[in-house]
């Protein structure tokens, strides 16, 4: 049988291939079309890995020991169906701007298959393929669709993914060469890792952390983010906070799940993330472009969860998984609110956007949604995210484990003081010129039925995780 | 299942005014639904259902468990809440009448209600985790429902801020026990936590109450919720919200003395007591009165509290409920019949028995007049006390807040002695006159039942001493406010002037609050800078290799004469270089 991630591909290069072909207005239709496919698909392959495990690919080059085999973990079975959703809803209202549909329809087809792809490949080469396709799509999003500083935006944003491709590919190089048996088959390296000579183990570590946190934008190398996020177009902010960095955020969990290899560093990396944390949390405050305001939170969202994988126990572990989860799809929520809301008031400074509440009901919603998912709030997907990472890292660091909460409380009085002045106050309201499409609300009610769903429901997840 | 059950009425509600296009259905809808959830919690003192418990999911070995319980403590909690959700919402749908979004409105009472009752079935740390910020965020829409006032929503968000802060805090020590028990069950916290992790939980899980509870140093949010509508002030003071951070603490109270925490509860509420009741003193608005002697109630709860007297506490919490719930809807009708004015110094009162009865009846009980609620809930509470200077402090607080709040009715008294006002400028609706006489006779009753019933549940037992030496306090008080302040002997401008003086303490706690705030901000400024540097330097590392690179460039020239000049300058230096070593 085919493995479904090459039909998955099939069917998302015949559809760029369409959408190239046809005119501009049966662009959209055409990617949702090959989204909803492929989120079916996803959803036949992880049915199928619950009832029968992974079935593997052919190997394509035998005396290498690489090959084309897909396949999921409970982990990556997680993040697939976050990815896939969010692709969909992307597809379908991510275009606030309503401008370069072919463009946008083609681009998002490309990163499905990088998403897809990613969270299928069971060995490294696949899953570093997939990175860079993932991050040349991102690339071009910014570079073609964002708004007036688009260009330096998406370089910046290009450099930082390059650097983080080449420690990569580094570290792939390393591991194939040193392995004993070469092979970069990720369920094999898991417990190879122990034999390699103790500088190798060392250059491994230090490339493929580099590459992770690069991708994850942890502080220092953090400063693509605010502004690839912000000039991106809303479609490409919700792929890039949503999905993009959990390429990286998979990869660190991967990597810490090789055997030994980080033992030793645990409590520095845990000092990193919570310093990336609070600083994101102090940079928000400074913050007056509600779009900013956003990408510094999915920045703290996701020091959070490299916090939790470096607590490096079961609980944390699947608190960072379900964190991101959680995070990919209120991130990505919250970008969708915040471009229709750039869309209805043509604002984005909190200073002066007032009452958007009476304006749109539903963007108010998705908005506060998101924000109470962000910070935790109970029956949201993030309360339960926040309770396996901060039980979990104070498991693995003692009291020290609960430092990035103060990040999270400096955010949290932030975040509620912008719903209460922007959303809610109705001193000198601003005027609404249209109201949210059809396709953003349905994105709006998607979105944030997700966030419901797994904030009541997590059994679904957890049963899903233990696999 | 019964906690699912007992919010599902309120739940229904809440869901029926955000559908609902009919503004006029609303109201009663949620009177319907706090009535039937009355109904259901007298089932429950009947037919108990004890202990329930759910699993919600696992994770590894550990299992997520959420626990509902019936146990007394919850129970009576229960039925204050759905109590005075109902008066409330009775009261409001004369309140509400002149307003728009009514629909919002009792959207988030409902909401709110459903939260709060959430809140006091947990038995277990996540469950009432769940029910405590669920309270939060709609007590944070009820303070800020006046949207179009700015103070409203700056008020509103000084409220979030700080209960935010607690819910951290909260999850902190929660995350902290779980980590040491594997286990947020409070029964098993109680037998097995012990050791420093456990007390530095508990610690801040108390720090967390404090702020739901209004106490000191995170009481001043409480004030500026003032500027939410009136019933929703009855709400969060009499039975809700601040009631949620002492039933944490009653709930967990072994746990919490177990880990020496009882000095820090006291001091914390002695503090509140004696800053609020100054404070109530020297304020003139009508509702900012009420809020401070709500900090001083709740302050006297956790000094109950943290001397172990458990009693004393649930007694004082239960009367609280009722008398405060009441005072607040008179202050409504005293707001309302003077258009909206909040000024207790131009605020008059009708003469009618309808209205001042009620108006008296809950003054009286809030300052504790021989038979009503206040009386015996204070006196137990002062009896509790096992530390002299501590009871001396109560001794003179007391003195204070009977003064407070006579003034604050003798002041509006005073005014509609020399102002003349027809029968029909104190029109108040029906439904809450009816609510406003419904919550006199609960005062009244109350404290009548107790006095048979303290015999037979073996209460607090008041000695005719504690009593006596109360009743003359609280009459130096009575005495002191009637000369001042219907006498007018306050009017001169130097007393009033020194009174506030001594009595500003709530300025000095926002000037901190600012502080903090303000300090943060600068951190976030230097990070801010360092951020663009950061961001300057690597852009300034990449021009200067770019530069490097132009430089290059240039002995790239094509030239044969360069190239060759260049190759045996090389060469030569190569061959000294090499000969040497």
């Amino acid at each position: 049988m085919v493995p479904i991630t090459l039909i998955v591909i099939a069917i998302n290069l015949l559809a760029i291939g369409l959408i190239i072909a046809f005119r501009q207005e049966k662009a959209k239709a055409i990617a949702v079309g090959a989204a909803v496919v492929s989120l079916l698909l996803s959803l036949l392959m992880i049915v199928n890995f619950v009832h029968s495990g992974n079935q593997l690919g052919p190997l394509y080059i035998p005396y290498l020991n690489l090959g084309l085999t897909f396949g999921l973990t409970g982990i990556s079975a997680v993040l697939l169906l976050m990815s896939e959703i969010v692709i969909l809803v992307t597809a379908v209202s991510g275009n606030t701007e309503k401008a370069g549909f072919k463009a946008s329809a083609s681009l998002i087809s490309l990163f499905q298959i990088a998403a897809f792809g990613i969270f299928t490949s069971t060995n490294l080469l696949l899953f570093f393929v997939f990175w860079d396709i993932g991050v040349v799509a991102m690339f071009l999003m910014i570079n073609v669709l964002g708004s007036e500083r688009r260009k330096a935006a998406s370089i910046n944003f290009l450099l930082y993914e390059l650097f983080a491709s080449a420690m990569l590919l580094l570290a792939i190089i390393l591991l194939y060469t040193y392995t004993p048996i070469h092979s970069l088959n990720i369920s094999y390296l898991i417990s190879a890792v122990t034999v390699l000579p103790a500088n190798v183990k060392v250059a491994v570590m230090l490339a493929l952390f580099l590459a992770f946190m690069t991708n994850m934008a942890i502080f220092p190398l953090h400063s693509w983010l605010p502004d690839a996020y912000t000039e991106a177009s809303t479609q490409g902010s919700m792929l890039l906070a949503g999905i993009l960095t959990k390429f990286g955020g998979y990869g660190m969990i991967i990597l810490f799940m090789l055997s030994g290899l980080m033992g030793n560093y645990l409590s520095y990396i845990g000092g990193l993330a919570a310093v990336s944390v609070i600083y994101a949390a102090l940079m928000i405050i400074r913050q007056k472009d509600l779009k900013r305001i956003v990408s510094y939170a999915a920045m703290l969202e996701m020091g959070v969860i490299l916090f939790a994988i470096s607590a490096s126990n079961s609980v944390a572990t699947y608190g960072a998984v379900y964190g991101m989860l959680s995070q990919g799809i209120s991130i990505a929520l919250a970008f969708l609110a915040v471009g229709a809301i750039k869309s209805i008031f043509d604002e984005r400074n909190i200073d002066r956007l007032r009452d958007i509440v009476s304006g749109s009901k539903s963007v108010s919603f998705a908005f506060a949604t998101s924000a109470l998912s962000i910070l935790g709030f109970p029956l949201t997907s993030g309360f339960i995210a926040a309770i396996l990472i901060f039980f979990g890292a104070v498991q693995g660091f003692g009291i020290y484990g609960l430092v990035p909460l103060i990040g999270v409380l400096i955010m949290g009085g932030f975040m509620y003081s912008v719903i209460g002045n922007c959303f809610l106050s109705k001193t000198k309201p601003l005027k609404p010129s249209t109201l949210p499409t059809a396709s953003q609300r349905f994105g709006f009610y998607a979105l944030a039925f997700a966030i419901i769903a797994f904030g009541v429901l997590p059994f679904l997840i957890m049963g899903l995780l233990r696999l | 299942m019964f906690a699912l059950i007992l919010v599902l009425p309120f739940i229904l509600s809440g869901i029926l005014a955000m559908v609902l296009r009919n503004d006029k259905l609303s109201g009663p809808i949620a009177l319907g639904a706090g009535i039937v959830t009355i109904a259901r919690i007298a089932i429950l003192y009947f037919n108990n259902p004890g202990v329930q418990s759910v699993n919600w999911f696992s994770v590894g070995p550990y299992t997520f468990t959420l626990i509902a319980s019936a146990g007394p403590m919850h129970l009576i909690f229960l039925a204050l809440i759905s109590f005075m959700s109902t008066m409330v919402i009775l009261y409001s749908l004369g309140f509400m009448n002149v307003r728009s979004e009514r629909n919002l409105y009792y959207m988030m009472i409902s909401f709110f209600a459903a939260g709060m009752m959430l809140f006091a079935v947990g038995a277990d740390l996540i469950t009432l985790f769940i029910g405590w910020e669920l309270i939060g965020l709609a007590s944070y829409l009820l303070i800020g429902f006046w949207r179009y006032k700015e103070s409203a929503i700056k008020a509103a968000n000084k409220a979030v801020i700080v209960l935010f802060i607690g819910d951290v805090l909260v999850f902190a020590g929660i995350a902290l026990l779980w980590s040491q028990l594997h286990s947020v069950s409070l029964s098993y916290i109680e037998a097995n936590a012990t050791g420093a992790i456990a007390s530095i939980s508990a610690l801040l899980i108390v720090a967390g109450a404090l702020t739901k509870s209004a106490q000191f140093p995170f009481h001043e949010w409480l004030t500026a919720a003032m500027e939410g509508p009136t019933p929703v002030s009855a709400l969060l003071h009499s039975s809700t919200m601040v009631k949620a951070g002492a039933f944490l603490i009653a709930i967990m109270l072994p746990f919490i003395l177990g880990a020496g925490l009882g000095p820090i509860l006291i001091g914390a509420g002695i503090a509140s007591v004696v800053i609020a009741s100054i404070n109530a003193l020297s304020t003139t608005h009508i509702k900012k009165v009420l809020a401070y002697s709500t900090i001083e109630d709740m302050g006297l709860i956790f000094i109950a509290l943290g001397f172990n007297a458990i009693w004393a506490a649930v007694l004082l919490f239960v009367f609280q409920t009722f008398y405060k719930g009441l005072i607040f809807m008179n202050a409504g009708i005293l707001t309302k019949s003077n258009k909206d004015e909040t000024d207790i110094r131009k605020i008059s009162t009708s003469k009618r028995l309808g209205i001042i009865l009620p108006l008296i009846i809950g003054v009286a009980a809030v300052a504790g007049v021989f038979p009503l609620g206040g009386f015996f809930g204070k006196i137990a509470v002062v009896s509790a006390v096992q530390n002299y200077a501590v009871y001396a402090v109560l001794l003179v607080v007391e003195i204070i807040s009977s003064m407070y709040i006579f003034r604050w009715l003798f002041v509006p008294l005073a005014n509609s002695k020399s102002k003349k006002k027809s029968k029909s400028d104190y029109a108040v609706p029906n439904s809450m006159l009816a609510a406003v006489y419904i919550l006199s006779f609960m005062v009244l009753a109350t404290s009548i039942a107790w006095i048979y019933l303290s015999g037979i549940l073996h209460g607090p037992m008041i000695t005719y001493q504690a009593a006596a030496i109360f009743t003359v306090l609280l009459a130096i008080g009575l005495v002191l406010s009637y000369l001042l302040y219907y006498r007018k002997l306050a009017s001169n401008a130097k007393l009033r002037n020194s009174l506030s003086r001594i009595s500003d303490i709530g300025i000095a706690i926002n000037a901190v609050y600012k502080l903090v705030i303000l300090i943060v901000n600068g951190i976030g400024a230097a990070v801010d800078l360092f951020d663009y540097n950061l961001y300057s330097g690597l852009k300034g590392t990449g021009y200067g290799l770019g530069r490097i690179s132009v430089l290059l460039e240039k002995t790239e020239n094509g030239s044969i004469n360069y190239y060759l000049g260049a190759f045996v300058v090389a060469a030569i230096i190569a061959i000294i270089v090499f000969s040497v070593i």
